[in-house]
């Protein structure tokens, strides 16, 4: 290219990069003209159209003057202007006022002669009309409906699917229509029908039967309409569990559909359906395998997704796939190669893992640090399948850990290192030489310093303790203050751990009193000394015991001391020893929904409020505490002693979603209930829930907050609050009733109607169990408290764990049902093991210490768990009232 | 649903963008950057409209190149999952390619056009439901001639 062409290049403008907002939106006055141009007026409307494109947003009031301005427009009679007309409404028309103005020119529109002006005003309608309004359009869009030409008819059907969100009961009238739309000669037409007319029957069982029955027999070209059949055949199958073979044979009559799309939709269906026959899963994934080896990314994609997910139900029906997939674990785009990676993982055995790692490091290379970390994450989950191949895990892990990558791959790399060796003891010793190659060249500060404290917890209690010791020495000559540091304490730990080595220790942290470094000099004198004096015990207490609080509360604790110096020094004892369990905030739910529901407002309001909490990094206890705080009623309650984790009383998808909150005050206790109305169509208003106790003696009713008015999508909370006698601490049940009063809304204006009228809708019970008293705190020497705690009035129950099978469920449902937190990494049992003891700790609401013993073992059967539970505290009732948790 | 149309330069700079849900602006630039972050290694191999794939968060992207632009289809995975984007994909490229002309799809001339590919957008996606398929149609609806035969 000529130097004076490239010079050119670059002095050109880029159209509309001056484009000013405030500008164009003055120029909207041509619109006003007496005389359009349509010319001029289509450029305006260009550049509206780039600004939008540009991510530029109008505000609510230039918006509603844009929409005005443009609705003169329809004076003209240009066609191509009217088409830009038409679009400029419809962007504009979700964030104008009063849009609903253009409805008497967009109908008559609607039987206007050009197609393409019916077509394009039902698209805007659709947007703007609200539920009373459109029975007097019915007539228009069902005329659209049945319209020969595809581009109405498709435009009436999309809007129909839209609308009968807003209008579902006038929509559902349409369906005669609709039906005869999907014999339309047009293919698009056709898969809109049918996923229209799916739509309106969706709840009525019968007809989407026959629906799909009388289609399976017709012949529908539109490869779009072929899925969405099979997909509603699939629904059939499940929702009816019919025994009919035609909507199986139909699917698997899809198979052999020369269209793609179609081949692989019946593929899918079949791996996911429950009682899919041997002979048909075997054909689906014949299928898969043969798209696994096609040209297309996105069709080997499909494919190996599809077997991905087969794998976690059904491992070997996936096997004939093996060679197929492992040729895709070099595939250029990534995410088909990581696919086949976990999905090869998933249906591994013993035999082939081996060679599949070898394969897997070959590659390595080529792909970034995401997608390593996602294998990373898939070979920890080999390590708890096949404990025996710890070697080639270890040394895989160890590669990733030694080529280049951010800190995240290598923290995560080094976290599935350290879970190798705590699931599996024999890795340990082949772990350590690994690591202690590692650190030799570790560019991460903060890596090392956790190997240095993973060697000197480890290192001392393996066969040959001193070959470790050159690594370490090696960093206290080489690496900066923080590391030597490290490496100082981790030297003393072989000195504690080991005694023929500690001689050698006391010369090597003697080398260390001259550090420049502040820190390293304090942490060498201060272990000299003990080791000269010989005290053992002072010296294990300072290198081996953890922090008697947790890590989190003790840095909120810091933090906030530093935020407003006080006189006094900082003083650990005052920082709670609770554990917080990571118990949602109201709202939290959003986020686990499935993504499909994510798009409506409701999940906005509710990632909206679920943001204070977490950006200051309140825990949701302090959360709740400062919610309660915030309503005068309980302002006398005095300090809120534990907040129970959110229990659901309804479904997720039911019409009203309520959950609750559990309070405990010294003579109260506090229900919270949180209540969404998931309803567009209705404005809830007095909003309470009327418990019953199952034991009124028990507690006393004192008065209940209501939700005055609840829109559809936000989440409020209303309150119940019941008296509890002093010292006493019930456990009881309650049935519940969320009462209300409802009035209709209008959801496109959103207005309410006036009047409404009470109901009532059951939620399930409630019941307030021990462990609502009962809050999780560490206990840094388990076995000396256990010791000091008096025996004589200790509780021991044995009972059974019925249905639970094996260990790990078992500590999982006791830590549940106690609401403990676990001691002595005791929550984790050896793999395969038959019996376990779990210690947890507590604190009981009234500040007792309370601590568990959980001896169990295997039943004879292989069926059940049997359980010794001993709590012991200073408190016999208090040891009587944890055990009958599991009463 | 369709959840979202991103066109990107060769540097990764957003040229288009159009969201068919309610995502936030602030979770859209998150998603755009992690949209880059994820794929831009594999953007030499979808060269000459080859479709590629990713699964980012959650959600289904198929990705191309064509001249100097990089497109990006984004759709829940329930109904528009990577076979019916890639085919979607396809009136789309025509219709870019339509609107560059012959002077080739470059970063200039579909900023020049872009008005008239909301136009054939607004022919293949409404509000994240595939409406069109078949290019001709829609060159046809939004050169505003009509097409009484569609072809099958």
């Amino acid at each position: 290219m000529g130097r004076f062409e490239k010079k050119d290049d670059d002095e050109y403008e880029y159209p509309f990069e001056h484009l000013d907002k405030g500008q164009v939106v003055q120029e909207k006055r041509v619109f006003n003209d007496t005389q359009i141009h349509p010319r001029k007026c289509s450029f305006v409307i260009s550049e509206f159209l780039y600004l939008l494109a540009r991510g530029d947003t109008f505000t609510k009031t230039e918006a509603t003057d844009v929409f005005f301005a443009a609705t003169k427009l329809f004076q003209s009679k240009d066609i191509p202007l009217r088409r830009m007309t038409y679009l400029l409404l419809k962007e504009f028309s979700t964030i104008s006022q009063d849009a609903i103005i253009v409805t008497s020119s967009l109908i008559k529109d609607m039987s206007h002669k050009i197609e393409l002006y019916r077509a394009n005003s039902i698209r805007i309608l659709c947007k703007i009309i609200d539920a009373s309004s459109l029975p007097q359009l019915e007539r228009h869009f069902k005329q659209s409906i049945v319209e020969k030409d595809p581009h109405v008819s498709s435009a009436a059907l999309v809007s129909s699917i839209h609308l009968l969100r807003v209008a579902p009961d006038t929509v559902k009238r349409w369906a005669n229509e609709v039906q005869e739309a999907i014999s339309n000669k047009s293919n698009m037409v056709q898969y809109h029908a049918l996923a229209l007319l799916h739509r309106i029957k969706q709840h009525d069982r019968l007809a989407v039967t026959k629906l799909v029955s009388s289609l399976i027999r017709g012949s529908l070209r539109s490869p779009y309409a072929q899925c969405y059949l099979i997909r509603c055949a699939v629904e059939v199958i499940e929702e009816t569990n019919t025994e009919d073979r035609t909507f199986y044979d139909y699917i698997e009559s899809c198979l052999r559909n020369r269209n793609e799309m179609v081949a692989y939709e019946a593929a899918r269906s079949i791996c996911s359906l429950k009682n899919a026959s041997l002979k048909e899963l075997t054909s689906a994934v014949g299928i898969l395998q043969l798209f696994l080896s096609s040209s297309k990314p996105t069709l080997r994609f499909a494919a190996v997704r599809t077997l991905n997910k087969l794998a976690q139900t059904n491992p070997l029906a996936v096997v004939p796939c093996n060679l197929d997939m492992e040729n895709l674990i070099s595939d250029s785009n990534r995410s088909i190669a990581t696919l086949a990676i976990t999905t090869l993982l998933k249906i591994g055995n013993e035999s082939n893992v081996e060679r599949l790692i070898k394969q897997i490091s070959n590659f390595l290379g080529d792909i970034n640090d995401e997608f390593k970390i996602v294998v990373v994450e898939s070979i920890t989950m080999l390590s708890v399948k096949f404990p025996k191949k710890f070697k080639h895990l270890i040394i895989f892990l160890n590669k990733i850990l030694r080529d280049e990558g951010s800190l995240q791959l290598k923290q995560t790399t080094l976290d599935a290192i350290l879970n190798v060796v705590n699931h599996i003891p024999e890795s340990k010793e082949i772990a350590l030489n690994e690591l202690c190659d590692f650190i030799e060249d570790c560019e991460y500060p903060d890596l090392s310093v956790q190997i240095l404290h993973l060697l000197g917890q480890e290192g001392p209690l393996t066969s040959s303790p001193s070959k470790y010791i050159r690594y370490i020495y090696n960093r206290i000559s080489l690496d900066s203050g923080t590391i030597r540091a490290a490496a100082v304490t981790s030297i003393a730990k072989f000195g504690l751990l080991y005694e023929p080595m500690r001689q050698k220790v006391v010369i090597l942290i003697q080398r260390c009193l001259l550090d420049e470094d502040d820190e390293v000099r304090d942490r060498a004198t201060l272990y000299l000394r003990l080791f000269k004096e010989d005290n053992i015990k002072l010296l294990g207490r300072i290198l081996l015991d953890d922090v008697h609080v947790p890590m989190l509360n003790l840095q909120r604790s810091l933090e906030t001391y530093l935020e407003s110096p006080a006189a006094e020094p900082f003083d650990i004892s005052k920082v709670s020893t609770v554990i917080e369990a990571h118990s949602p905030v109201l709202g939290d739910k959003g986020s686990s929904k499935p993504s499909s529901t994510a798009n409506t407002p409701k999940a906005m309001s509710l990632a909206g409020s679920d943001k204070p909490a977490a950006a200051t990094g309140q825990s949701a206890q302090e959360a709740y505490a400062a919610q309660l705080a915030a309503i005068s009623n309980f302002a006398t309650y005095g300090k809120l002693l534990k907040s129970s984790e959110l229990v659901e009383l309804t479904e997720t998808e039911t019409e009203y979603v309520v959950s609750c909150v559990k309070h405990v005050f010294q003579e109260h206790l506090v229900f919270q209930f949180n209540v969404t109305n998931t309803l567009n169509d209705q404005l809830l208003e007095n909003v309470y829930v009327k418990m019953v106790p199952s034991n009124s003696k028990l507690v006393k009713y004192e008065f209940h907050l209501l939700i005055e008015s609840l829109p559809y999508g936000e989440p409020h909370s209303c309150y119940v609050s019941v008296r509890i006698p002093p010292g006493a601490y019930p456990t009881l049940s309650f049935t519940n009733m969320l009462k209300f009063k409802v009035r209709e809304v209008d959801p496109s204006t959103g207005e309410p109607d006036e009047g409404g009228f009470d109901e009532q809708y059951n939620i399930e019970d409630l019941e307030v169990v021990p462990k609502d008293y009962m809050l999780r705190a560490v206990c840094p020497n388990f076995q000396e408290e256990w010791k000091r705690l008096p025996e004589d009035i200790q509780s021991i129950q044995t009972f059974g764990l019925v249905s639970i099978k094996n260990i790990d469920d078992a500590i999982k449902e006791i830590i549940k049902t106690l609401s403990m937190a676990p001691c002595e990494k005791s929550e984790v049992a050896q793999p395969k093991a038959n019996k376990h003891i779990l210690y947890l700790s507590g604190r009981f609401v009234n500040g007792t210490a309370v601590l568990t013993r959980a001896r169990m073992k295997i039943d004879g059967s292989g069926q059940s768990v049997d359980v010794e539970l001993t709590v012991k505290s200073e408190d016999e009732i208090i040891n009587e009232f944890v055990s009958s948790a599991f009463a | 649903m369709i959840n979202s149309i991103t066109i990107t330069n060769l540097n990764g700079n957003v040229i288009f963008s159009k969201y068919y849900n309610t995502t936030i602006e602030e979770k859209q630039l998150e998603f755009e950057k992690s949209l880059y972050q994820l794929t831009k290694d594999e953007w030499i191999y979808a060269k000459s409209e080859r479709h590629l794939v990713a699964d980012i968060g959650g959600s289904i992207v198929v990705y191309t190149n064509i001249g100097d632009l990089m497109i990006f289809l984004v759709g829940s995975s329930d109904v528009y999952d990577e076979l019916s984007l890639s085919d979607v994909m396809h009136p789309i490229s025509e219709c870019i390619k339509d609107v560059c002309k012959k002077k080739g799809v470059t970063e200039l001339y579909l900023i020049e056009q872009i008005p008239k590919f909301v136009l054939y957008l607004d022919e293949v996606i409404q509000r994240g439901h595939l409406d069109q398929i078949q290019f001709e149609s829609i060159s046809n609806y939004s050169l505003l001639k009509h097409d009484k035969k569609e072809t099958v």
